[in-house]
């Protein structure tokens, strides 16, 4: 039946440029983005529901109306897709910065902190807990060399050696901590981003 | 600039000015969204699209402006129906006072400058 075809073609444009909304509306509020997005839906069935014939064309000519995407998240205050250009590089830089140096992961807070990408909360846990994670792993590290070194028979039970006070178990388990801490805030940041990409990806034609 | 391409000042006269089209679009009564969309479109330049009423609309809510409420439609489901609360009013009712000021100034220079 091409009627029937037609119609589900007109609910794919429809669902396609509601895609394109959301991810153009990236970075404007949660509560705000939702609402916009529903009021924009509701117009567009009650447009269709005004149509003769509910065809892809009059479905084309429909959205046409209600307008570009980007004009309407511009309206909502969505900041320009340019302000995410360096995100893929934040996670990287603030794993591998610290050990490469110190400015990759200066560069890396900075990417964090002007993208729309990620929440404050997000922001603030990676640049909190990551290098605290960091020094963790260190100290945990050295603490674990130095009582295997200073008394690798007996380790478990306490090693007052070199002047670290971690039994064995304690300082692999310091660094174990560590490291978990310093690498999955950066991870949970990539994950974010992809998540926001696919629903890009997923909008395009 | 490209030909048909808008000027810049428009859409930043608009900005300010269309949120007051929508609040006297709402002195003669509640209206819904699509209402509301249709009848700034139909009249052109208000807004740009019609979908650009929407985080417009929720702007005014935000700003205490006007209200929402949920209401059953004569067809098809309930829609959001958009009425001025007295802020609102009295926000329209300033910008009415100032807007003609504002527009006799500018056509007072705009037609001195037609006739030198």
């Amino acid at each position: 039946m091409t009627s029937r075809q037609s119609a589900g073609e007109a609910d794919k444009l429809v669902q396609r440029y509601l895609a394109q909304l959301d991810a153009a509306l990236q970075g404007v509020d949660a509560s705000r983005r939702e609402e916009i997005l529903a009021e924009v839906h509701e117009h567009i069935e009650q447009g269709r529901d005004g149509l003769d014939t509910d065809g892809a064309a009059d479905v084309r000519t429909l959205l046409a109306r209600v307008g570009d995407p980007a004009a309407i998240a511009a309206e909502a205050g969505a900041p320009s897709p340019d302000s995410r250009r360096w995100d893929a590089w934040a996670p990287w830089l603030i794993i591998f910065g610290p050990v490469a140096g110190g400015l990759g992961w200066i560069a890396g807070i900075a990417i964090l902190w002007t993208s729309p990408t990620w929440s404050q909360r997000d922001k603030l846990i990676a640049t909190v807990v990551s290098p605290a994670g960091l020094v963790a792993l260190f100290f945990g590290l050295v603490a674990a060399l130095s009582a295997a070194a200073g008394c690798p028979e007996h380790a478990a039970a306490g090693c007052t050696t070199r002047g670290v006070t971690l039994p064995l178990g304690a300082a692999i388990l310091l660094a174990v901590a560590g490291l978990a801490a310093h690498v999955l805030p950066p991870v949970h940041l990539m994950r974010k981003r992809r998540r926001q990409r696919f629903t890009l990806t997923r909008s395009a034609p | 600039m490209e030909p048909g391409e808008e000027t810049n000042w428009l859409p930043q006269v608009r900005r300010g000015v269309a949120e007051q089209c929508v609040l006297a679009l709402l002195t003669r009564g509640e209206k819904y969204g699509f209402e509301l969309a249709r009848e700034l479109g139909a009249r052109g330049q208000i807004i740009a699209s019609e979908g650009t009423l929407y985080p417009l609309l929720a702007r005014l809510r935000r700003n205490g402006l006007v209200q929402t409420s949920w209401r059953e439609s004569t067809s098809g489901p309930p829609r959001r129906y958009y009425h001025l609360t007295s802020d609102g009013e009295l926000a329209l009712a300033s910008f009415k006072k100032q807007w003609r000021v504002f527009r006799d100034a500018v056509d007072e220079i705009l037609s001195e400058g037609s006739q030198q």
